[in-house]
């Protein structure tokens, strides 16, 4: 198992308390491998970049529409999923987000804070799934 | 004797019984004055059954009626008598538990059931039979007897089934009266009458397959649409890889049951074809293998083709399971092949419920790598169906989910008899103490927040394991005991039998004669002339013994004993007193009549029993009657009048009756 230091990703310093993406969270999702079978981290992070890629622009349209509802379903389905794969600042931001629509306002500025999070991760994470890809190839 | 019979199954207590909501149902209609609004009510309570009712009810229906979408509706459409007969047999095939009989092949036996009941349905109308759902109901259970013979004797019924296998039904049924002293349709029309099914259902079962035909009309009806859908199920169900000759068989009989319905080639395919696909549309909603559909066309294939001389063609048991394994690739039941009962199985299946993908295929990653068997299911109703289906040890469901959340899901297995068993985790994103309460007020057993880590998953796992392990204990523990107190009531039976029994003739013994003399005697109190009493000694056995030996002695008295009894053709009752004394109670005949019998007895005995028993002299008996007067105080009075006449008839130079016992008692006393 590798130390998440040695992974040479783009870094989140300790001056971010959340981290783009927990190196924990994946070094578990990487434990799950089988010799012989194919990455479980290719396949999970496959999924959520494809439900997320799905999901964000919903979120960023309820925000937008003021739909305190839809907002909520997506902010917590998000939260949920990104927090699995260990897309920490993703689903600080939705928990965020959710507690807000509880509440029933919606921050300003939400939808381009959270597109350039979104940015941020999906590259983060493409780039942990080629690794893992080469990894087992 | 098939009461008896019955009673002996019904001692053991392991006879199917209807499960949970079945049960209810079955008890709140014993009473006649149930509303149909407690019966909808206790039928909301079970979601698959309530579907499974709708289904039947929307299936049955021909052009532009509006499809039932409560129970309440059908409970309008169909009434109540027949929900109540479906929600019976409903709950009957999902109590199926505990395969414990090694020769009966539960999978195929619900499989060939459902696809009768199928096939009931489809013919019911077409034959005259105005209620379909009635015909469906009387298929599913029609071979409930054999199950019922299967759960009360697995040992010795599964080796009667090795030893038949193959042989016609009437042969089977041979055997069975043999071992049982019943049958297994005679077995079912107990059942239905236990259940309170209507009486006409259980005549046609008798008429369709236990040879025993009816006068009733509507049951006449009902046993032509049952042997017709036996005939079609056969087509339907028989595994693909049978002998051509087989098939050429089946083929020949559906060709039969076409010209009976009077329909040309192309519409019997029309039905059989349908009933083969609405058979495999019923096995998926309740759980039962079926195998893929098939139309007419693929069975003439099947009896044309050449097939390789294979070891199994004899068909032995093991070939048959294997050639339906190849047939039908159902999930599950086959791969992980059937639990011997002694022991706890260590597999064990978990079903993760969630909408979200990620955390689904996780959840599943993670499970599998701790070696459980994972079930996916990617929503609430998904999961309710695949949890009913594939009984799962532990149902792991995410609580947020569209349409059915983790809540409701569990609520509705917690319906079920099936999902009262299962170890439900409900995982939630808040860990807030109300979503906690909640998930207990549900009757889930444990919760998990999430994200999780994985070791804290798998410990919550393992706690339902635990629980899952114990719980599988227990069972096999009652299971054990429910065998073991099913011995003791007919070792009991058995010791109640022997004790009323005279061993050397089978006749009732003493004890026995003086309680049904008491029974008679107290069962007509307004009628009392209707009771005589006959009491017969054999004249000179004395010198019988002393003669010829002891063994002649005994055989003399078999041999009286069955001259005896063979007179009586259900008018009375013959029983050994001791020795060579016998007293015959009859009930509901004259004195005079008694008398006459009773010298049509002296002639018969003295025709035959000395030459069966090898005697040299004739043998002849003395009888003495008496009949109940009204001022008769008890039956002990009756039974030394009788007794004093039989003194009189030998006194008077035996070989003789006489009748008039209350004179001889009157000079005497």
């Amino acid at each position: 198992m590798q130390h998440p230091e040695d992974t040479g990703l783009p870094t989140e310093s300790e001056a971010n308390p959340t981290p783009l993406v927990s190196q924990e969270s994946i070094a578990r999702i990487e434990a799950l491998d089988r010799p012989g079978e194919a990455a479980v981290l290719v396949e999970i992070l496959d999924l959520f970049l494809d439900s997320a890629r799905d999901r964000l622009p919903r979120l960023v349209r309820a925000l937008e529409h003021g739909d305190l509802e839809a907002a909520l379903v997506e902010a917590h389905g998000l939260k949920g999923s990104a927090g699995t794969v260990g897309a920490q600042s993703l689903a600080a931001a939705c928990s965020l987000l959710e507690q807000e629509a509880r509440r029933g306002t919606l921050p300003d500025g939400a939808p381009r804070a959270l597109r350039q999070l979104w940015r941020d991760t999906e590259l983060a994470l493409i780039r942990i799934q080629a690794r893992a890809a080469r990894g087992t190839s | 004797m098939i009461g008896r019979a019955f009673e002996d199954l019904r001692l053991s207590g392991s006879l199917p019984t209807p499960a949970g909501v079945g049960m209810r149902i079955l008890e709140l209609t014993r009473t006649e004055d149930y509303s149909a609004e407690e019966m909808a009510e206790v039928l909301r309570s079970d979601p698959s059954l309530t579907s499974r009712i709708l289904k039947l009810a929307n299936s049955a229906d021909r052009g532009g009626v509006e499809p039932c979408t409560s129970v309440q509706d059908a409970l309008m459409r169909l009434g109540g008598r027949t929900v109540r007969d479906l929600a019976l047999a409903f709950s009957l095939v999902s109590a199926r538990r505990g395969d414990t009989c090694p020769g009966f092949d539960y999978e195929q036996y619900w499989g060939r059931s459902l696809a009768r009941a199928v096939a009931a349905q489809a013919l019911a109308a077409r034959m005259g039979h105005s209620r379909p759902q009635e015909a469906y109901v009387c298929g599913l259970l029609a071979e409930i007897g054999a199950l019922a013979l299967a759960s009360v004797h697995p040992r010795t019924y599964g080796s009667l089934l090795m030893e038949h296998r193959g042989v016609d039904r009437a042969k089977l049924r041979a055997a069975e009266q043999q071992a049982f002293d019943i049958d297994h349709v005679q077995a079912a029309a107990c059942l239905f009458s236990d259940w309170g099914l209507p009486e006409h259902l259980g005549l046609a079962l008798l008429d369709a397959f236990g040879g025993s035909e009816t006068q009733d009309a509507a049951a006449t009806t009902l046993a032509r649409v049952l042997k017709a859908a036996d005939c079609l199920a056969e087509g339907m169900s028989a595994p693909r890889s049978r002998e051509p000759r087989e098939w050429q068989a089946t083929l020949a009989a559906l060709g039969e049951l076409a010209a009976t319905l009077g329909l040309d080639e192309a519409a019997f395919a029309v039905l059989f074809d349908g009933s083969s696909r609405a058979w495999v549309g019923w096995g998926r909603l309740l759980g039962i293998p079926t195998a893929d559909p098939r139309g007419l066309e693929q069975l003439r294939r099947w009896s044309q083709r050449v097939t390789p001389q294979r070891e199994s063609a004899a068909g032995g048991p093991h070939s048959r399971r294997a050639a339906a394994t190849q047939d039908e690739p159902s999930e599950g039941a086959q791969e992980t092949g059937r639990a011997p009962i002694q022991e706890v199985s260590e597999r064990f299946r978990i079903l993760v419920v969630d909408d979200d993908p990620v955390s689904l295929r996780l959840a599943s990653h993670l499970l599998s790598a701790d070696g459980y068997e994972v079930l996916e299911a990617r929503g609430g109703q998904e999961g309710l169906r695949m949890a009913l289906e594939h009984a799962p040890d532990i149902v792991l469901s995410d609580l947020a989910m569209p349409e059915m959340d983790g809540f409701e899901l569990c609520r509705a297995l917690r319906q079920t008899e099936l999902g009262s068993r299962m170890f439900i985790v409900l995982v939630t994103a808040h860990e807030e103490d109300e979503t906690i309460v909640r998930a207990f007020d549900a009757e889930a057993d444990d919760f998990i927040v999430k994200p999780y880590l994985p070791r804290v998953l798998c410990a919550r796992v393992r706690g339902g394991i635990r629980a899952t392990r114990l719980q599988r204990k227990v069972a096999l523990d009652r299971q054990k005991l429910e065998a073991q107190k099913a011995e003791l009531g007919r070792l009991n039976r058995k010791l109640q039998i022997a004790s009323l029994t005279d061993p050397l003739t089978g006749l009732p013994n003493r004890r026995h004669a003086m309680n049904r003399l008491q029974q008679c005697w107290a069962a007509s109190p307004e009628q009392p002339q209707a009771l005589s009493l006959a009491m017969l000694d054999v004249d000179h056995f004395k010198r019988v013994n002393d003669e010829h030996g002891h063994d002649v002695g005994d055989l003399v008295l078999v041999e009286v004993a069955r001259t005896l009894a063979a007179q009586q053709q259900g008018r009375g009752e013959v029983c050994r007193l001791g020795g060579e004394e016998f007293v015959v109670v009859l009930p509901g005949i004259t004195e005079a009549r008694a008398a006459e019998l009773a010298e049509e007895w002296c002639r018969a005995i003295e025709a035959s029993v000395a030459r069966a028993a090898g005697l040299p002299r004739p043998l002849t008996v003395s009888i003495g009657i008496a009949s109940r007067r009204v001022d008769t105080l008890d039956s002990d009075q009756l039974l030394k009048a009788a007794d004093h006449a039989l003194y009189a008839a030998k006194a008077g130079g035996r070989n003789r009756v006489v009748v008039d016992g209350w004179d001889v008692l009157r000079r005497s006393a």
